[in-house]
């Protein structure tokens, strides 16, 4: 146990001396999700096909991954933005912060309203992709150092 | 990652018509966010188009 939170507080370290780092790696996690977020959409339509889900839960769900998918355009808008204007530079905590208010506005809270319509419609079987989002949507939290804060929002639905 | 797997496969075994090659495709495929919004909007659409007369 200490030795596994030693190397977080090392990565954690690590992270916030390396900014250009997070906004890396907050790319490369937007894209896993997107992968997640397809499977999931993909999975939705074979269980609505397979008459597990009603047309109903497919047609909530499925406007659930919409609204998920134009936040995470958002979110990468916004990074792509950041990396036009610093170009492989530092970039200042203060528009680290505005990243994450991003991606909690934006990524964060349509997460949050897609397990709300699952909450009512959720499969068992759906429920693992969604665990799988809602790892990657806390690591990017993470990243920002707000892993916690997320976590407890998600927890609160 | 292998975890995820590991239950989506048990899940997809379950339903036998599910193909797991397909999902498996799917995690592995180069997707953004637009792919996603277009695929889902496929799947809202899907059980509301007009019968074939």
């Amino acid at each position: 146990m200490k030795a596994k939170l030693s190397i977080l507080l090392i990565c954690s370290l690590f992270c916030l001396a390396c900014p250009k780092q997070n906004i890396d790696t907050a790319k490369a996690q937007s894209a896993k999700l997107a992968r997640y977020a397809g499977a999931g959409v993909y999975l939705t339509g074979e269980l609505f096909r397979n008459k597990v889900l009603t047309l109903g839960q497919k047609d909530k769900i499925a406007d659930g991954f919409i609204f998920l998918a134009k936040a995470g355009q958002t979110f990468d808008a916004a990074i792509a933005e950041l990396e036009k204007k610093y170009d492989g530079k530092t970039v200042p905590k203060a528009e680290l912060k505005d990243l994450f208010a991003v991606f909690n506005a934006e990524v964060v809270a349509k997460f949050l309203d897609l397990l709300r319509t699952l909450k009512v419609s959720v499969h068992p079987d759906l429920a693992d992709v969604i665990e799988a989002i809602r790892t990657a949507v806390l690591i990017v939290a993470g990243l920002f150092g707000k892993k916690l804060e997320v976590r407890q929002q998600i927890e609160a639905i | 990652m292998n975890e995820f797997i590991d239950k989506i496969k048990k899940a997809l075994e379950f339903f036998g018509n599910i193909s797991l090659s397909e999902f498996l495709a799917k995690l592995e495929e180069d997707a953004d966010w637009y792919d996603v919004e277009e695929a889902a909007n496929a799947l809202r659409r899907e059980g509301h188009e007009e019968a074939p007369k």
